[in-house]
Parts: structure tokens; C-alpha cells; sequence
């Protein structure tokens, strides 16, 4: 796990997660595991507007927000080159057809189901 | 007199004559053949018999008394073997008796010896009218019969439509030589046309959905090549008005001697209902899942958060199994409403709920506010929110002292847009308040469950007097005002 810990050291996160107690969980996990939470958002329009202004290296998409898809979200980040992962309590097949071959991250999750999820991430960004 | 011409048998009326006196035999022959019959004679009754095959005769002209079998047991023998055969019995004066008793046995009439051609040729004209009056009536019978045996099976034909009509059921014969089809009322309905409607097979083929097409192709293919007699298939079709429906169909192939397949015969019937059911039953499952992971996860989370803040394992497993019994809660008040969502009076009322209850809680606690509704997941983020405002308040505040108050109420701001519910919780009369020295996981899920899930904006003060809690919530989806 220390390899692990290490790789993700200094990764700037962001997450989209609409439910609180869920948000929070997520937040220490990534605090743990050495990254930089970059924000937590919990609405579209919060999740859209704060991604046009923070340097991120890698995202964490909860598919259902708030009984919409988070795919617009998905598309923002794609055009700006930022890897991300979807996590949701749906099977993965209730990912839309486009984004299926990206890593999804089942919940409830543990911190190294989380960690296995963004290492691949970790070495994807052209900044890193 | 000329000879009735038999029903249907434009030819003359054929006569066997059996008489053992071979004079009477020829004289009687010469005599009917010029009268337009045609004769067979023998004198030996047993040859005469081994001639009669059925259809052979129409009249048999027996002599009563014969050496070897009488003329009526001659002609019970003949009736045996064609039982359109009629008779009539010759005889001599003396034994009128025995021809009576003949015509019992079935001889249609007999004729006195010697014989007067002015008595034989009516009695021979009657005899064959009677023929063909029996075989005519017989024809009759049985066309009667036959017609009603038809009529029994379009009958059944009929009630077998109603049953298919009524179960919405088509059927459909194709030719699959020629591509001919013929298919019932009740399949053109099916494919949305009316039921007058004929359709061909290129119709037919047109109402399938473009997205089954292939496959509908590959079954049937594949249950023709196979050898298989019979098949089901499901799938899509459009009708012309451009709605889907589903049909499922059960299918017989009927193949040639050598195998090949001929004809299809299958039985179509709607199930877009038992479909939309299914497909309902699908979704349900998958959000049933979905509600069961995210509610691990948040079980998950309120272990960890639960864990951090905690000084010691005892408080850990207080505080983790207070707060699950709050998460219960909260979908206990979204389970009454069907998982549609809960207000936020019912959010408040049930987590204040024993508190209410306990002595004079009634008079120390305030509840007021105007319908709001909340959606499953705002209810339970709120729900949660209020049972750490409220183990805090039994705690620290108002509600740890006899004389201590609570007040909540909430109201709608209507100024601005959105509008914004006004949430405010105030808590008087209890001990003085002391700011906590770090912000546990209470204040976190307050803060950040208003700005980050609701979009709104949390303010929790320690004033010494009370604790107060002031929420701005903009009305949307997930808070909704009435």
C-alpha cells in the first residue's frame, strides 16, 4: 500500500458527490491517502463552475447527482485532458455506453478499493 | 311403362333374376330386356349370390322356392352385400303366407305366379322408385349430417376467434414457398392496422422495429434450418401511428416429407403491458440496489467520521449506534412516503420526537413552519443534521435543563429568487455556552451538507445563552416550499 500512498501523494483531487455523509467519508479517505481535495461538489452547476478554475489532477464522479447524470461534468473534464473515474451503487452497466471503459469505483468502497481506483489515474495526467 | 331412371344413373335400371326354372328365367329376361331393363338371370341361387357385388344391381327378382336357399334367404344374403339392393319375391298362389313373411324380412314387394307382364312392370317401376327414393333420402341424411358437422366445427372455429380476439391473440399462416400470407382480423389489429385490413408479408415485415430486425432475421432462420417444428419468438414491432409494442409469438413449421419447411403457422399476442412491467420491475431493482449501497456507504461513513471524533471506544459506539438509529429514522419518514421524499416538519418533528415526549417537553419545544418538501436524499442529509443539533442540545443545551427552550421554526423568502427557506433553531435557558474547542463531525455535516448538497449556507453560533443554528436553503427540487 505504501507504493500506492506514495504514487498519490500531492494529487490535487475533485470530487462530485451529492450526498453529505458520503462527501465527507470520501474527503478523509482522500485526506489519508496523501492527496489534495480540491473541492467537493454536490450539484452540476457547482461541479461546472469549479472545474472552469481549479488545477486538478484527477476527478471523482459519483454517477447520480441529485437524480441527474454527471456526464456533462465528465464531458468538461475529457475536453480539459483530466482523468477521471465514476463511482456509483448502480451496476456498472447503468454507466451510459460512452464511458464504460472507464474505471469504475463501486460503493460503498473501502480507502484501498479508492487508492487501487485513482493510481491508474494518478500517471495519466500530462502534467504529472 | 318405362323404368324409373335411378337417381343420378342416367343408364337402365339393372335387374338379377333368379329363378331355378331355367324357362321362367330366360322368358322373363327376353320380356324385361325389351322393356328397357337391363338382366342378369341364374338359376342356381349361390351363384346368383356370388355375383352380387355392391352397386352391381339395383333390383333383385327372386323365386320364392328354390332347391338349395329360398328367395328370401337369397335376398337377406344379397341385401348383406349391397344394401341398396330392393327385392321382390316371386311365388305361387299357394304360399301368399311365406311372400308376406318375406316382405317382413325386407323383400319390397312380391308377384303372383304365373306371372302377368301388367303386374310385374308396376310392381318393378314402384320397387326401384322406393330405390331411389331410400338411396336419395340416404344422401339427404347424410348431407344433413355432414353440414351439421360443419356448422359444429365453424362454431367451434368461432368460439376458438372469440377466445384468441379476446386474449389478443393473431394468427398468421405463411406460405413460406410463395410468401403468401393469410392471417386473422385479430393479427392486423395487433400490428396497429384494422382489422379489415389484409396485410402481405413485405407489410408485415415493415412493422418490425428496426432494432429487432436482424434478430427476428437470425431466429427465424435458425429454426427453419434447423429442422425444428416449432418455435417462440419476442420481439419489437411499430405501428403505423409510430408506437412500440412488443409481441411474442408461438410457431409451428410444417416441413415436407424430405423436411423442408413449407408453411408457418404462428399464433401472435401483445405483451408491451407484461414488458413495461418487467422493464418497471428492472428499474426498481437497480434503484433498490442503488439506495442500498449509497445507505452502506453512508453507514460507512458514520463509522469512520464517528471513529475520528470520538475520545474513547464507549463514546465511538454511543454516538455510531445513535446516529444509525437517526438514519433509520430518516428512511423510516421516506419509507412512508413511498421513498418520495418527506417534509420538513415530519424531518424536525421526528428527530425532536422524544424529547417532545419526555415530561413537559411539549411546552418547551416549539415546532413551526410552512410546508416544505424535501427529497429523499435532502430529508435524510437534514434528518441527520437535526440529530446532531438535537444529542448536542440534550447534551450541552437547552434541552440537558428543566427550564431550558427550544424553538424552530422556519420561514419562506419569497424576495428573492430563488426563494429562500429561512430554517432557524434556537435554543434558550440551558447552561451557558461554551464554543467547542474543534468542530466535530456535527458541524460538518451541517455546514457542508447545506452549502455542498442543498446549495445553501449553514451558520451555527455558541452564544452563551443558547446555541442557534440559522439555515438558508434556496428552494429547489430538493427543497421545495408549497
Amino acid at each position: 500500500m505504501t507504493g500506492v500512498a506514495t504514487s498519490l501523494s500531492g494529487l490535487r483531487v475533485f470530487a462530485v458527490e451529492d450526498e453529505t455523509l458520503i462527501a465527507m467519508m470520501l474527503e478523509i479517505m482522500l485526506e489519508e491517502l496523501g492527496c489534495k481535495v480540491m473541492g467537493v461538489a454536490g450539484t452540476l452547476p457547482r461541479a461546472l463552475a469549479q472545474i472552469e478554475t481549479m488545477d486538478i489532477d484527477a476527478a471523482i464522479l459519483d454517477v447520480n447527482i441529485g437524480g441527474e447524470k454527471v456526464y456533462p461534468v465528465a464531458d468538461a473534464l475529457a475536453v480539459r485532458g483530466v482523468p477521471f473515474l465514476f463511482c456509483t451503487g448502480y451496476a456498472a452497466t447503468g454507466i451510459a455506453e460512452p464511458y464504460r471503459a472507464r474505471i469504475v469505483l463501486d460503493k460503498p468502497y473501502s480507502k484501498t478499493a479508492l487508492a487501487n481506483a485513482l493510481a491508474p489515474l494518478a500517471g495519466k495526467h500530462p502534467e504529472r | 311403362m318405362t323404368p324409373p331412371a335411378a337417381l343420378n344413373t342416367p343408364r337402365p335400371p339393372r335387374v338379377l333374376i333368379v329363378d331355378d326354372e331355367a324357362a321362367n328365367l330366360t322368358a322373363l329376361r327376353s320380356t324385361l330386356s325389351q322393356h328397357g331393363y337391363e338382366t342378369e338371370g341364374f338359376v342356381d341361387p349361390a351363384e346368383a349370390l356370388a355375383s352380387i357385388k355392391r352397386g352391381a344391381f339395383d333390383l333383385l327378382l327372386a323365386d320364392l322356392m328354390m332347391p338349395g336357399m329360398s328367395g328370401v334367404d337369397l335376398m337377406r344374403a344379397a341385401q348383406e352385400r349391397d344394401p341398396d339392393l330392393v327385392g321382390v319375391i316371386m311365388t305361387g298362389e299357394g304360399t301368399i303366407a311365406t311372400a308376406v313373411e318375406a316382405m317382413r324380412t325386407g323383400a319390397l314387394d312380391y308377384i303372383l305366379k304365373p306371372l302377368k307382364l301388367s303386374v310385374v312392370l308396376p310392381v318393378l317401376s314402384r320397387a326401384l322408385t322406393v330405390r331411389s327414393l331410400r338411396i336419395e333420402n340416404a344422401e339427404l341424411t347424410r348431407s344433413v349430417r355432414e353440414r351439421t358437422a360443419e356448422l359444429e366445427v365453424a362454431r367451434a372455429e368461432a368460439k376458438f376467434r372469440l377466445a384468441m380476439d379476446a386474449a389478443r391473440m393473431g394468427e398468421i399462416a405463411v406460405d413460406l414457398r410463395s410468401e403468401q400470407v393469410v392471417h386473422t382480423p385479430a393479427f392486423a389489429k395487433l400490428l396497429g392496422y384494422p382489422a379489415d385490413r389484409r396485410l402481405s408479408l413485405a407489410e408485415i415485415r415493415e412493422c418490425w422495429h428496426p432494432e429487432d430486425r436482424a434478430l427476428i432475421i437470425q431466429e427465424r432462420d435458425a429454426a427453419i434450418a434447423s429442422g425444428a417444428v416449432s418455435f417462440e419468438t419476442e420481439y419489437r414491432i411499430v405501428w403505423p401511428d409510430g408506437t412500440t409494442k412488443w409481441l411474442t409469438g408461438r410457431g409451428q413449421i410444417i416441413r415436407d416429407a424430405s423436411g423442408r419447411a413449407i408453411e408457418a403457422n404462428v399464433i401472435y399476442m401483445d405483451i408491451t403491458e407484461r414488458k413495461w412491467v418487467e422493464e418497471k420491475q428492472n428499474l426498481l431493482l437497480a434503484e433498490l440496489n442503488h439506495r442500498v449501497k449509497n445507505t452502506l456507504a453512508a453507514v460507512q461513513s458514520i463509522a469512520l467520521l464517528s471513529r475520528l471524533d470520538a475520545p474513547t471506544p464507549e463514546l465511538f459506539g454511543q454516538r455510531f449506534e445513535a446516529r444509525l438509529a437517526a438514519l433509520a429514522g430518516a428512511h423510516d419518514l421516506l419509507t412512508r412516503a413511498s421513498w418520495e421524499g418527506a417534509s420538513l416538519a415530519d424531518a424536525v418533528s421526528r428527530t425532536l420526537a422524544p424529547y417532545v415526549q419526555a415530561g413537559d417537553g411539549a411546552k418547551r419545544i416549539t415546532i413551526e413552519g410552512p410546508m416544505v418538501q424535501l427529497s429523499p436524499n435532502a430529508a435524510v442529509t437534514l434528518h441527520m443534521a437535526f440529530h446532531e443539533l438535537a444529542t448536542n442540545a440534550a447534551k450541552y443545551g437547552a434541552l440537558s435543563a428543566s427550564e431550558g427552550k427550544l424553538d424552530v421554526r422556519w420561514s419562506i423568502d419569497r424576495t428573492s429568487t430563488p426563494a429562500m427557506v429561512e430554517f432557524v433553531w434556537t435554543e434558550r435557558g440551558g447552561p451557558t455556552v461554551a464554543p467547542p474547542r474543534r468542530r466535530g463531525f456535527g458541524l460538518k455535516l451541517i455546514e457542508q451538507g447545506l452549502e455542498r448538497e442543498l446549495d445553501g449556507a449553514a451558520t451555527v453560533r455558541f452564544d452563551p445563552e443558547g446555541v442557534v443554528c440559522l439555515l438558508r436553503l434556496p428552494a429547489s427540487a430538493k427543497v421545495a416550499p408549497l
